[in-house]
């Protein structure tokens, strides 16, 4: 792309969200500040996450996007075209081949290994904000680990519906020390982050912060002794190609609302169907 | 019939920009908009899309304009965007308000004092009233040439007497911060907060600084000076070591006069609130030094209650390219988690049947 | 043995001298009260010793369990950690310490969350004792305390703040916007509570006769410095400051 930077950032920029990626790996689940760019595409649409892809990614990378967990859907097509214009670089569908992914809301089911990076785009980067709209506030109580509040909530939750209702964006311990949100990812999805062999990395364009899990940094979903976290899925297998053990998506297929399930992960279910791409 | 799962994502886009870009240009047997018309024309609207995109270039902002349809703030969105690439080689000097050659000069505490009320072009006072020739008006007569001269600063009479605080009391000495290169904090300073309601969203400052005056936070705000005119943008570039000036760019200024405070020790003086922005904004300039004093609310020692009062609500929400982006954000596919809650709600709903059994 | 002592409190607003010189001290299992008039600076020595406000010269000393040290030398995430489950600091006004759209037994319940408790029903057992032992009927466990009356919430916040088992309460005009016939009932489950469970108080009142029915020791406090101290029955039955003569000769026998 003329007169532009390889993957739009200039070297400056890429420079300071990298001294933030390194803080953010020094202290897992910390929110790091970053003075966030604007970029081509809206606040909210996945900023954060561009940005720290376009500071990692190299000639030699090969990246895939996702939103929703499939390549195909309008934000992920939009954010790999993206980098196809700004850095030319390799991308995939499959996960097993990326070096890098980006994702919106789904962590792969394929298991992820050592020397990839999962980049997550984070809209509300601030576990606490239900309860605790101001910053500055919920600043001094991750300072000081005062997270009695989040768990009253769980409290409150299960006594009034007999367990825990959050269902996605599920508050989660990083390294037994902070509270951190993993992103708008199903429940389901929250027992991968746990001792992953990836650098994950989650970044907050619009609220400006960055935080990660280097590898094999333990996650710990919060819950009670006698209620347990409880990672949901529907009851059903995936009408394409009969998982039983994926996130499924449900589809109504017919004006009498007839319901079918369908695997999230688009990648595993092709590959599972032996369809590749 | 098998489902097939749906493809095409890219193949839709594509198609849905086309008929956007097809239905920007609108009829074909109309003339295209030139940029330059826009430019020239449309001035207010140029004047907004710099401020709020905070770049100080007409004919981009006219572009861009074009380009989004008329969209101010989809405009102002593709202005930050280019701002992004552009490189930072030098901070100007302060731009001398006081050095103005004012077109527009009003103040609302003095009937009259030196250099006079210069009204300018403004369409205060006119009759709304719809013009329906006004595609067929003739092309209006010239007015005048006023020479516009320089006029003392009204806040200067007052400091004179030592009525008004003294300006920039908590000044430093620091470089101020560049919001848009350093991440900030809350408390944030005057300077950080000034930035940010310059390039701020003018209908969510009109509104609060509604609010105060409706008794949000009221401070008895006056319009000591409103001046909207050129001043000169002076930078000193190192290779010199003196100062250059590069150009002029026409800007609005608002120093508002309110509430004076006092105590026993500290004689009563009026407090002030200050309103600067890109272009001729009078609303935007009065607005921002409505919401600039009401944000200096604790520093003055008065009880912080009101909104617009609320230092982090104001700067967490006045942004509307953040806004627009996050609020727009919704229309994304959202089903992942849509599918947890309902899996949850039935799940509930069962047990609960399951219980009554 | 010493379990809080403040040395040579000072503490200025803007032109007045909140605190002039305060000392004090209070022993293991002892009810302290501050008592004299709004404006003698009482809640700020209050929130002084209890970490909440810092003075501007002079230290405040507490016993850990290794001996007095001063709180200026802990961290605040170690003054936090104190003042979540050894010390507790109960408010004049409930409704600023409880959350009121949150259930009673989650309001008794979240300082043994803030500390550590993960067991749902051990939690939920614990707030139900306590609802008891405040003389609320547990059956209460479940509902919100925004429909509570102004002494239920008193109540409330009592059980709230002794469940961590602290050793060191501060308390703040515990009775002081509540009827009086209200009043006298708190006053009666704070004495029990406070005997039973062996607690050293520091407690702020304007009210002699608060300080008389629970306080061991007395200090009376005026403009910012103590004016007399002693055992609670002695300055009172004997005062010997001519403050604290008028104080006494003041309250109305009942």
């Amino acid at each position: 792309m003329e007169g532009y930077n390889f993957a739009y950032l200039d070297e400056q920029t890429k420079r300071m969200i990298r001294r933030a990626i390194l803080k953010a790996v020094a202290i897992p689940g910390h929110q790091i500040p970053f003075a966030s760019r604007e970029m081509p595409l809206p606040y909210g649409w996945g900023t954060g996450g561009i940005q720290l892809t376009a500071a990692i990614l190299g000639p030699e990378d090969v990246l895939k996007v996702i939103d929703q967990g499939a390549d195909d859907t309008t934000n992920a097509v939009s954010i790999r075209g993206f980098f196809e214009r700004t850095a030319g670089t390799a991308t995939t569908t499959r996960t097993q081949e990326a070096s890098i992914i980006q994702t919106r809301h789904r962590i792969p089911e394929t298991p992820l290994q050592a020397g990839q990076i999962i980049v997550y785009q984070v809209p509300m980067p601030e576990p606490l904000y239900r309860l605790e709209p101001s910053r500055a506030v919920a600043a001094r109580m991750h300072a000081i680990a005062d997270y009695g509040a989040m768990h009253v909530k769980l409290y409150e939750e299960i006594t009034r519906f007999g367990r825990v209702a959050l269902s996605y964006d599920y508050p989660v311990v990083a390294n037994e020390r902070y509270l951190m949100s993993p992103s708008p990812i199903p429940a389901f999805d929250n027992p991968k982050l746990d001792m992953s062999p990836a650098l994950q990395l989650f970044g907050a364009g619009r609220e400006k912060r960055i935080y990660a899990l280097p590898p094999y940094t333990r996650v710990r979903s919060l819950d009670f002794e006698d209620h347990p976290f409880h990672p949901g899925r529907a009851d059903a297998v995936c009408a394409l190609c009969g998982a039983a053990d994926s996130y499924l998506d449900e589809i109504i297929s017919d004006d009498q609302g007839t319901k079918m399930f369908v695997c999230s992960d688009t990648d595993y279910c092709d590959t599972r169907r032996g369809e590749t791409r | 019939m098998a489902y097939v799962a749906v493809k095409g994502g890219e193949a839709a886009i594509g198609a849905a920009h086309g008929w956007a870009t097809e239905q920007r240009r609108g009829d074909p047997a109309l003339p295209a908009v030139m940029v330059a018309q826009i430019a020239s024309q449309l001035g207010r609207a140029v004047d907004r899309v710099m401020a709020e995109g905070g770049l100080y270039d007409p004919v981009l902002a006219a572009l861009a304009i074009k380009q989004a349809q008329g969209d101010l703030i989809e405009a102002a969105f593709l202005v930050r965007a280019y701002r992004t690439t552009l490189s930072r080689l030098v901070d100007a000097e302060p731009v001398d308000t006081g050095a103005m050659r004012p077109i527009r000069r009003i103040s609302a505490i003095f009937k009259d004092l030196p250099g006079g009320q210069r009204l300018g072009p403004t369409a205060d006072y006119t009759h709304r009233l719809l013009d329906f020739g006004l595609d067929d008006a003739p092309p209006p007569a010239p007015q005048a040439e006023i020479s516009g001269a320089a006029m003392p600063r009204v806040t200067d009479f007052l400091g004179a007497e030592a009525l008004l605080e003294p300006d920039g009391g908590e000044a430093t000495g620091a470089p101020p911060t560049d919001l848009t290169m350093e991440p900030f904090d809350f408390p944030a300073p005057r300077d950080v907060r000034l930035q940010a309601l310059a390039r701020g969203d003018e209908g969510f400052l009109l509104a609060l600084g509604y609010s105060t005056q409706r008794g949000y936070g009221h401070n008895h705000p006056f319009v000591a000076e409103l001046r909207i005119g050129e001043v000169a943008v002076t930078l000193v570039p190192p290779e010199l070591g003196f100062a250059i000036e590069i150009g002029d760019i026409t800007i609005s200024e608002c120093q508002m006069v309110n509430q004076f405070t006092g105590s026993k020790t500290a004689p009563p003086q009026f407090t002030r609130g200050y309103g600067l922005c890109f272009g001729h904004a009078d609303r935007k300039a009065i607005a921002m030094s409505l919401v600039d004093r009401a944000m200096r609310a604790a520093e003055l020692g008065e009880e912080v209650k009101a909104p617009a009062q609320d230092v982090e609500f104001v700067l967490s929400h006045c942004d509307n390219i953040e806004a627009t982006g996050f609020v727009e954000h919704l229309k994304l596919p959202h089903h992942v988690d849509f599918q947890s809650e309902l899996e949850t709600i039935r799940a509930m709903r069962k047990e609960a049947e399951d219980g009554r059994l | 043995m010493t379990l809080l002592q403040a040395q040579n409190l000072h503490k200025r607003f803007a032109n007045l001298e909140a605190l002039d010189g305060v000392s004090l001290s209070l022993r293991r299992h002892e009810i302290l009260a501050i008592v004299g008039e709004s404006g003698s600076g009482k809640s700020t020595l209050l929130n002084v010793l209890a970490g909440r406000a810092s003075a501007d010269e002079g230290e405040v000393y507490y016993d850990r369990g290794t001996g007095l040290a001063p709180l200026s030398a802990l961290g605040e995430l170690e003054l936090r950690r104190l003042q979540r489950a050894r010390w507790g600091f109960i408010q004049q006004d409930p409704r600023q310490a409880l959350r009121l759209s949150i259930t009673a037994g989650g309001n008794i319940g979240e300082r043994l969350m803030a500390s550590g408790a993960r067991h749902y029903g051990d939690i939920r057992r614990t707030a139900a004792h306590w609802l008891e032992a405040v003389e609320i009927d547990p059956a209460r466990l479940d509902d919100l305390p925004r429909h509570f009356s102004g002494g239920m919430l008193q109540r409330l916040q009592i059980a709230a703040t002794l469940v961590t088992g602290p050793e060191l309460v501060f308390m703040d005009e515990p009775t002081g916007g509540l009827d009086v016939s209200v009043q006298a009932r708190i006053l009666d489950l704070i004495r029990g509570l406070v005997r039973r469970l062996g607690l050293a108080a520091v407690l702020v009142t304007h009210d002699i006769g608060v300080a008389r029915l629970l306080a061991d020791r007395i200090v009376v406090m005026r403009r910012g410095r103590i004016v007399e101290s002693g055992l609670t029955d002695q300055v009172l039955d004997d005062p010997h400051h001519e403050y604290t003569q008028l104080l006494v000769s003041s309250v109305l026998p009942t």
